[in-house]
């Protein structure tokens, strides 16, 4: 076998193995991602798997109970639509308040109520005038 | 008012500016006449000025609060500090386009004013590609996002800068990755005027080797800093989340690391070719993606992205540049066919490139999870996102394997290496980095958590890596003093002094060990505990014990903020060390509070305590993180700023000018220099050296016989030219 042939040999299955490795990681580590109203839409069954939901809190709906370090609030599109109640044990994090987008990645329970594992706030960033974040806290 | 004005009209005139340096550019290529070729240099640095009348205008309005134009009022309030207004410059989307096109211009205008071999020919073509870019970001800002617009009606208050974004941080994080991406742009042009000119040997690496550096340098940093940034200012007790943001500042450093080392294989074999023009194509692509990522919306991110009108620019520009380069890259494919073949399975050359691929299997993964919303969308209908887990699943294993090579491919000699010789240098190194490394992870687990397959193997790389790294220095320094009988600290000194692209970069690889060490401590033994303490009760996290003795409020300078705190007394073994005092800032503007995280930092370890809250009764809650060996990471960073400083230091000589097309005696000349280093310090055995050293010994002799034969031939042929020409000349002459 050429030297060619052989490195060659060896690329391919380096790549290969790459490959593998992203295949294997993208069936195990992936949610779907939707927003409210089309998380309502799914069928029941497909409602209860891992699933990755964004949408806007709802300030009054926030229930925050320090001593259990339970977080409780409820989130609607944009748009308007139903609300889902959403449980997120952990801490409450900065610029949690009234209609900021919010992305909640976990399942929902029998009883209605989406138990978030994981809780993603949009961070104030630079390229986002002030302005509109200001509207949303009033 | 005025200032404003001669701002806006900058801005406009910036059009007329970049049209007519295309001009300019466009009759230098084509005439070659000198007049045009200064020209040509005088239109770059005349688009610089315009941009910088243009950004000093915008930085004037920003600092003096002049609340007429909106994008004063969105980003500036008259109590903001004054190193946030100028740092506002950056901080919208209009003013860091502008910006953007202010370090564009500066790059442009020093490259046009550089000269370099072959810069006659090379300048003009390599200005007139920076001015379209150039061009591009004058219509956007012109038509699309306008720094300079005026509101109908002065507003009565700025909006101010976001609380969070306050920090020092923020004049340094965007200014370096900022400067990153737009170098990028300067390797990218003179890879495609090669094309163009259709010049493929390595004169544009030797060229925009410092350029490529600097940017790498500067995007790494910008990197590392918001990193750092985050896990001081935003309270989640980590330093990376792999959003869509961070990911898009990650791609390009990451093809540009792969470029880095594969430029080396041109530079010194001339193999390679199309390769590097792929690779700095694809950096500079995903400079532009992530560009676009940030400021086009398609993706969510726990980063605020802008309202998406400027994406669609992007995404035409985006097309422009990938259907143009590929088109030339496909065309200039045959001359792009390497100077030589590889000649053996092991050896540095296919350890490079494993290197590359490994780097490109990195970028790909990275690049699939951030775009798999979009790519899942598009083909099912369905949007699914990736997360954490899904790339550390696939870079961590990938990243252990580029430490590894890090460690192995500096003992693999250039040409033809054997896996007996490598093994030969490398079993001491290795054996040592295991004791440590499962040292070290015993200790580990006796403090926090048990270990895990890969954190163990990541820690024994990363001691495998610092390891070599450390026997190379001392095996060279050896290797002097023998032969020149000096100290070893000259001897340290002249070899730093006289190789320094190499000996730097090992520090550089040094320090991603000592970064990997951090990773790997502060992600796989990190232990958290969120507690309820009332006054007087104790928290007890590692070796730790944190007493709650009170809370307190003060007042802000102005009145604006209160801050609330908490005293918590740390003792470690009974003894106290000190008190953290984690806070929560409340604003009266109504903006919602923030947190302050206490740290109290050790070599190795970080205590991290923030609070989450209060409740009835004096009581609050508490947020305690331990991070293992977190400050490694930093360190690291430092070490990574000086290792890419002595790699970019300018060497004395003239560097050899190795892969000239059709220079074979230099670079077998070169060879066998290798080949001595080589065998000096242990890479090669006595009989293989011999070989190989007459079989190119060998190759010297006929290509020198070939050398002289061609030659004589021509001075041959060049007398005989003469004798007819000085011939022909009398007799004209004699008619005359």
């Amino acid at each position: 076998m050429s030297t060619r042939a052989k490195l060659m040999v060896a690329l391919v299955v380096v790549v290969g193995v790459i490959g593998m490795l992203v295949r294997t990681a993208v069936t195990h580590a992936s949610t779907y991602y939707v927003t409210v109203n089309e998380f309502f839409q799914e069928s029941p069954a497909t409602q209860h798997d891992p699933t990755t939901i964004s949408g806007e809190i709802i300030g009054s709906s926030i229930n925050w109970n320090p001593t259990s370090g339970l977080l409780k609030f409820n989130v609607q599109d944009k748009t308007g639509g139903k609300a889902l109640t959403v449980v997120y044990h952990g801490a409450k994090p900065d610029d949690f308040t009234d209609n900021w987008p919010v992305i909640v990645t976990g399942m929902l329970q029998s009883d209605g109520s989406f138990h978030a594992s994981k809780l993603l706030i949009k961070c104030p960033s630079k390229y986002q005038a002030q302005n509109q974040a200001a509207n949303a806290a009033s | 008012m005025l200032i404003g004005n001669i701002g806006a009209l900058a801005l406009r005139a910036l059009f007329a500016v970049t049209a007519l340096s295309i001009v300019a550019h466009v009759a230098a290529i084509w005439t070659t006449h000198s007049l045009w070729r200064r020209l040509s240099r005088v239109a770059m640095t005349v688009q610089f000025v315009f941009v910088a009348v243009a950004s000093a205008a915008l930085l004037y309005l920003l600092i003096t609060t002049n609340l007429n134009y909106s994008y004063v009022v969105d980003y500036t309030s008259r109590g903001l500090p004054l190193v946030y207004r100028v740092a506002a410059f950056w901080g919208g989307d209009a003013g860091s386009l502008l910006f953007w096109s202010l370090v564009l211009t500066l790059y442009g205008m020093v490259v046009a004013l550089s000269r370099h071999e072959d810069s006659e020919r090379m300048l003009p073509v390599v200005s007139l590609l920076v001015t379209v870019v150039t061009l591009f970001y004058t219509i956007v800002m012109n038509v699309g996002a306008n720094p300079f617009n005026r509101l109908a009606h002065a507003a009565a208050v700025g909006n101010g800068l976001n609380p969070l974004l306050q920090n020092p941080g923020m004049t340094v994080h965007p200014v370096n990755v900022y400067l990153g991406y737009i170098g990028f742009t300067i390797p990218f042009a003179y890879a495609v005027t090669g094309l163009l000119l259709n010049k493929t040997d390595a004169t544009w690496l030797r060229v925009t080797r410092r350029w490529t550096l600097v940017s790498w340098l500067f995007l790494g940093i910008g990197i590392i800093y918001g990193a750092h940034w985050s896990y001081e200012e935003l309270g989640w007790g980590g330093y990376w989340a792999w959003d869509p943001v961070e990911n898009a500042a990650l791609l390009p450093w990451l093809t540009a690391t792969a470029f880095l080392h594969s430029s080396i294989v041109q530079e010194r074999k001339g193999m390679l070719k199309a390769w590097n023009v792929v690779l700095i194509t694809l950096t500079y692509f995903l400079s532009l993606l992530g560009t676009y990522l940030v400021r086009s919306g398609v993706l969510w991110s726990i980063h605020a992205f802008a309202n998406g009108f400027l994406g669609i620019y992007y995404l035409v520009f985006m097309a422009v540049i990938l259907v143009f380069t590929v088109t030339l890259i496909i065309l200039r494919w045959p001359s792009l066919r390497a100077e030589r073949q590889f000649e053996a399975v092991v050896a540095k050359e296919s350890a490079f490139m494993l290197n590359n691929v490994l780097f490109l299997g990195a970028t790909f993964a990275i690049l699939w999870g951030t775009v798999f919303p979009l790519v899942s969308e598009a083909t099912t209908g369905h949007q699914l996102m990736v997360s954490a887990p899904f790339y550390n699943a696939v870079n961590l294993p990938l990243a252990v394997c580029i430490i590894l090579l890090m460690a192995i491919g500096p003992f693999v000699a250039w040409r033809r290496s054997s896996l007996a010789n490598v093994m030969k240098s490398i079993w001491m190194p290795f054996v040592l980095a295991v004791v440590l490394g499962l040292a070290t992870t015993l200790w580990l687990r006796a403090m926090y958590t048990a270990p895990t397959v890969l954190a163990t193997s990541g820690v024994i790389a990363a001691y495998f890596a610092i390891l070599t790294v450390v026997f190379e220095y001392v095996q060279s320094v050896r290797a002097r003093m023998v032969l020149t009988g000096e100290g070893w600290f000259v001897c340290l000194m002249r070899l730093l002094n006289r190789n320094r692209r190499r000996f730097g970069g090992y520090i550089v690889h040094l320090a991603l060990a000592i970064i990997a060490l951090g990773i790997v401590g502060s992600g796989s033994y990190h232990i958290q505990k969120q507690q309820v303490m009332s006054v007087g009760d104790t928290a007890t996290i590692g070796v730790y014990q944190a007493k709650f003795v009170g809370m307190g409020v003060s007042q802000g300078l102005h009145g604006e903020t209160r801050t609330m705190y908490a005293n918590l007394v740390i003792t470690k073994n009974g003894q106290t060390i000190g008190v953290l005092r984690p806070s929560a800032t409340f604003y009266e503007n109504g903006n919602s509070p923030t947190t302050n995280v206490a740290l109290f930092s050790r070599p190795l370890r970080d205590l991290y305590v923030v609070m989450l809250g209060t409740a009835s009764n004096n009581e609050a809650i508490f947020d305690l993180h331990i991070n293992p060996m977190v400050q490694f990471i930093w360190y690291g960073g430092y070490l990574f700023i000086l290792g890419t400083l002595v790699s970019l230091w300018p060497e004395r000589k003239p560097a050899l000018r190795r892969a000239e097309l059709g220079v074979v005696v230099d670079n077998l000349y070169e060879d066998l220099a290798d080949l001595e280093y080589d065998h000096r310090m242990g890479k090669v055995d006595g009989a293989d050296y011999e070989q190989q050293k007459l079989e190119l010994e060998q190759r010297i002799a006929l290509s020198e016989q070939d050398r002289q034969a061609r030659r004589e031939r021509m001075e041959r042929e060049l007398k005989e030219e003469v004798r007819r020409l000085g011939h022909g000349s009398t007799t004209g002459g004699a008619s005359s």
